[in-house]
């Protein structure tokens, strides 16, 4: 992803569009800041002004953001609407019966049904992602990309309704979704998805959907396993050591991070296949029609990977400092964060050998595919195989 | 100059500023890395000869496994890499910075035509119209220039993104500086210091002045991370490190006293918050520092940073009664306690220790089945946790609950206990009877434990009997019902079982403890009935449903307490609860050199990936024709193609801008 330079972000903010974007995202920071300054801290009051600011230069770099957010703007508020019924604290049985009846809640906006319809959505989109690439159809391709779209939409408003209900349970368990295994791995989901489309729409490539949307598929079905087998998207309160500003930037740099290593590495799938085929001098294959070329899907691996590369130490040193603050040390060796340094020494590695080094083809490919095993584990492994200062989701 | 030059391609320094190097250490500090998250680290040595066996205990141990971040081979693996990348800064650092800087006004025409993007065409335009209207063009898109004459011919050279190196240089930098940080706040100092014989970890718990004076650290050391509890109402001037198998005891230029400690609980009994409010008082301070700490919230005091980490119990203060449970009568004896402390006792049946290890003032489980309030969690009151310990060291390991607990609507006094860690806990379920007391049960055991007595109690038994055969069947088996009590009172069911495995053949095993679980059952129904006697019920012809479940519940207790360890109950009758808070202190003169490291690498990362080192060249040379030579040439670091755009626009406008001569423009991209 390239930054736009700022003179593209000006000349966007010159078109009327651009305009009322940015005056919009501003206008809700200050009605959020007038209905809950009471609640936030000046960090708070910062995280707010520095969000505003991100997605509305996210917006103006990218107008499909625009819609996307007016949309899960609307579900969401359309979900907390249903709610109105019953207030802050009423208790979480209060909260789930309202959401039985409510037929909005119910079937759509609740946060529990949003997230099923995101995990629905997304399987259903992965499988039409590969049906369009078997028929060669850009209809179908046409329909998976909405299909991701509306996942993404349900997904992030269901967040955010899960972000309410958890103040309508009990005020003192209110928190931002994003403090254990479920919610990161709707996070992960989320955030993988808008990393994949926003490069579909730059470098067209709607061929590789079904690779990426294997590896979102993937995580829905860990999300209906914990679900359904561990009831771990009941809200519970939060531990001490997390009740901090710091966590509402800390999990979403990282999962930046870790959405752009799975998106790369699922684009080195089709990128190994391609190569393959090449190489053994198969140039009748239909795939090689179908597929990017290899030189496009380089380039967005790398672009992917760069990029995550850039969050994720921007993650790293956020945790530092909230580390320093918390656990009385920057640094202590505690799992989560030995995994966090061996992910990114494995991406610093990779940007290395591309950078200097210039290496492109095969090796940087299955290089990018085995790092998301290294990025699994750090994500996922380490909950379940070690303890640490980090045991905030276990299995 | 020359010097320097040769230095720089010294072949130590080329192997040690090689990429290869570089890779190839990340990659042992990765494998490195994790060997420390798989193997638990800085545990106590003996927990790791059970898990490994003395042999291999002692190869980790000498590999400095157990602590593997500061182990001697690490740290080493870690000079290497600061080594390999300052060898990488010096021998690229000159000629980036020159690169940087300079606007690479020497290339030839020749040159520019051979780039990439490369176009030249001819006009009848002046080159001072051209270099006019070029300049311009070229600044518009964000570039410096640089305009050169040579003769007949004019060069300028146009550079943007030279930050781009800069990233290079904060990024490598970076690295550097967040090691050199770390290096201050590690431990190596003590490592070194051991190894001179000056300072040797205390692997005993003692008090503080009975600690060897090698492990105590003046209160001029630079840096530490230590822990220390501190009950409520007392203070502390030192805090603990941990240091290999032991620990070390840092002296502070304060002192923390912590005057009120709090904790907080969610619905769910999960801990919501805890906090300390604590007095600093130094020497040079005039007013003494209040403050009050919480998690996320700690107090910055000079140099230092006072952290809430923990809590626990800061000796809290306990009356119980010890019954004895192989005595022949029923009554406790009073004692006295502090968690934390030891109470010996010297019994007829040996001297033992009981260890006071802690007191949870909640038990918090969670229900199968929400309760008729729709609660999903249950609080089973405050517990005690304690060991006691033989003679010759055995303990065994307990955790009594202070009050009663109910299960389907009888009531219990409970106590959890195992016999090694590795275990899970058991429990003895103690019925209570209608006082909600032991007393019942306390009589029954004392006359199962009671052999002389129990004869008695089965003569006068038997001799209820009316059936004269049935009686006379009873008389020869009074001898083995006793037989059976015992046998059951010293080893439970499995005793029984036990005896049979050897006395009985297996076809006919199960059939036969059949039998005498019927005929011990008749025994103890007797003793249990000479209790409820005792107790004043008397002459009872049916016994109720709570008295034979009474009965049920004593006879599954009386079969735990073979295995409960040594013959004794401890009901805890009352408590003073006093809590101790978990601080930790530290002082890190590292850290803020390791956050401007972490800040230049951010810094670097995003020059290095989001700032594209791009020039323009534009070459005009009047030929002897009176006409004008153009070249318009441009490149980007390694990737071309992101300039092309910015290409294309300038050479329409350069291009457009001129009249053309016959010969048309040709263009390479």
């Amino acid at each position: 992803m390239s930054l736009t330079n700022a003179s593209g972000l000006t000349q966007q903010l010159a078109n009327p569009r651009g305009l009322a974007w940015v005056v919009g995202i501003f206008a809700l920071a200050f009605l959020s800041w007038t209905k809950f300054a009471s609640v936030m801290d000046e960090y708070e009051i910062g995280i707010l002004i520095g969000t505003s600011a991100g997605l509305a230069a996210f917006g103006l770099a990218w107008r499909s953001m625009q819609t996307l957010f007016t949309i899960v703007l609307l579900m969401a508020l359309a979900g907390i609407g249903s709610y109105a019924g019953i207030e802050i604290g009423a208790g979480a049985d209060k909260v789930m019966a309202t959401a039985e009846k409510a037929f909005f809640l119910k079937f759509l906006f609740s946060s529990q049904s949003a997230i099923m319809w995101m995990n629905a959505l997304f399987v259903l989109a992965m499988l039409t992602y590969f049906f369009a690439l078997w028929k060669d159809s850009s209809f179908s391709g046409k329909v998976a990309t909405s299909l991701t779209w509306s996942a993404v939409a349900f997904g992030f408003a269901g967040l955010g309704v899960r972000w309410y209900e958890s103040y309508l349970i009990n005020p003192d368990y209110g928190h931002i979704p994003v403090s254990n295994l479920y919610e990161v791995f709707i996070v992960f989901a989320l955030v993988t998805a808008v990393l994949y489309l926003y490069y579909e729409q730059k470098a067209n490539t709607k061929a590789l959907g079904g690779f990426v949307l294997a590896v979102i598929s993937a995580a829905v079905g860990f999300i209906l396993w914990y679900t359904f087998g561990r009831e771990a998207h009941v809200i519970q309160p939060l531990v001490p050591a997390l009740k901090s500003y710091w966590m509402k930037i800390h999990v979403p740099a990282n999962f930046v991070g870790y959405g752009t290593f799975a998106l790369a590495a699922m684009i080195a799938i089709p990128y190994l296949w391609r190569s393959k085929l090449e190489a053994t001098g198969k140039t009748d294959s239909v795939l090689l029609t179908r597929l990017p070329t290899l030189a496009v899907m380089d380039d967005v691996m790398y672009k992917a990977i760069a990029f995550g590369f850039a969050f994720f130490t921007i993650a790293t040193v956020l945790g530092a400092l909230w580390a320093a603050e918390a656990w009385g040390g920057y640094w202590s060796w505690d799992p989560k964060e030995t995994w966090a340094l061996i992910v990114w020494l494995n991406y610093a590695a990779w940007l290395h050998f591309r950078m200097s080094k210039g290496w492109r083809g095969p090796v940087m490919a299955w290089w990018a595919l085995g790092g998301l095993l290294v990025t699994t584990f750090a994500f996922l492994g380490v909950n379940m195989f070690l303890s640490g200062l980090h045991s905030y989701g276990t299995l | 100059m020359e010097k320097k030059h040769s230095l720089r391609h010294h072949p130590l320094l080329t192997f040690l500023g090689s990429m290869n190097l570089a890779i190839t250490l990340l990659v042992m500090l990765a494998v490195a890395s994790v060997i420390g998250t798989v193997l638990k680290q800085n545990e106590a040595y003996a927990s790791y000869v059970i898990k490994f066996g003395p042999f291999w205990f002692e190869v980790f141990r000498n590999l400095e496994l157990y602590d593997v971040y500061s182990a001697i081979w690490f740290l080493a693996v870690l000079a290497f890499l600061l080594a390999s990348i300052s060898a990488c800064v010096w021998r690229n650092g000159a000629h980036f910075a020159k690169d940087m800087v300079s606007f690479q006004e020497d290339k030839h025409p020749a040159q520019l035509k051979k780039m990439n993007l490369s176009a030249h065409w001819t006009t009848n335009t002046a080159p001072a119209h051209i270099i006019e209207r070029a300049i311009t063009s070229i600044q518009a898109q964000g570039f410096k220039t640089k305009t050169e004459e040579k003769g007949n011919s004019q060069l300028i050279a146009a550079k943007k993104g030279s930050a781009h190196r800069l990233g290079y240089f904060f990024t490598h930098l970076a690295i550097i500086v967040i090691c050199l940080g770390a290096l201050l706040d590690s431990n190596l100092k003590f490592k070194f210091q051991e190894w001179a014989g000056m300072v040797e970890p205390e692997t005993r718990s003692l008090a503080l002045t009975d600690v060897n004076p090698k492990a105590n650290l003046a209160s001029d050391n630079f840096s530490f991370r230590g822990s220390v509890n501190i009950p409520e109402g007392k203070s502390a001037d030192v805090v603990f490190l941990t240091f290999k198998d032991g620990y070390l005891v840092q002296k502070l230029p304060f002192e923390v006293k912590v005057v009120d400690f709090r904790v907080e609980h969610y619905d769910t009994g999960m801990p919501k918050s805890f906090e300390s409010d604590i007095i600093l008082i130094a020497p040079d301070l005039k007013e003494p520092i209040k403050a009050t700490l919480s998690v996320n919230k700690p107090l910055f005091y000079k140099d230092y940073a006072i952290y809430q980490s923990s809590f626990g119990d800061g000796g809290s203060t306990l009356k119980l009664n010890a019954y004895p449970l192989s005595a022949l009568n029923s009554s406790a004896s009073e004692l006295a306690g502090e968690i934390h402390r030891d109470i010996p006792l010297n019994t007829p049946i040996g001297n033992y220790k009981v260890e006071l290890d802690d007191y949870k003032p909640n038990n918090i489980i969670p229900l199968p089945e929400p309760d008729a309030n729709g609660k999903k969690v249950k609080n089973l009151g405050p517990s005690v946790q304690f060991k006691v310990r033989d003679g010759a060291g055995q303990a065994v390991e307990y955790e009594n609950y202070l009050l009663a607990i109910d299960r389907a609507q009888a009531w219990y006094q409970v106590s959890k206990f195992r016999k090694s860690r590795a275990q899970e806990f058991d429990f003895l379920m103690i019925p209570l009877d209608t006082n909600q007391s032991m007393k019942r049960f306390m009589t029954f055991l004392s006359l199962v434990n009671d052999q002389k007595g129990l004869d008695k109690v089965l003569d006068e038994s038997i001799a209820q009997e009316t059936d004269a055969t049935k009686r006379d069947q009873l008389m020869t088996q009074k001898r083995f019902m006793q037989q059976l009590v015992n046998l059951f009172r010293a080893r439970g069911f499995d005793g029984i079982r036990g005896y049979l495995d050897q006395a009985v053949g297996a076809d006919k095993r199960e059939a036969v403890f059949e039998q005498y679980l019927e005929i011990l059952t008749v025994a103890m129904q007797s003793l249990y009935l000479k209790t409820l006697e005792v107790e004043g019920i008397k002459n009872k012809t049916e016994a109720t449903e709570a008295e034979r479940r009474f009965f049920a519940d004593s006879i599954e207790a009386i079969n735990l307490l073979a295995h409960y360890g040594p013959p004794m109950f401890f009901e805890i009758t009352s408590i003073d609860q006093r809590e101790s808070s978990g601080l930790q202190i530290t002082k890190s003169p590292g850290k803020n050199v390791v956050f401007l490291g972490s800040f230049m690498l951010i810094v670097g990362v995003f020059l290095l990936f989001y700032v594209r080192p791009q020039r323009i060249w534009l070459w005009v040379n009047q030929n002897e024709h009176g006409e004008s030579e153009v070249i318009l040439a441009g490149k980007d670091g390694k990737d071309d193609s992101q300039l092309q755009d910015a290409f294309s626009n300038l050479l329409q406008q350069n291009q457009s801008a001129t009249t053309p001569s016959e010969e048309p423009a040709h263009v390479t991209h």
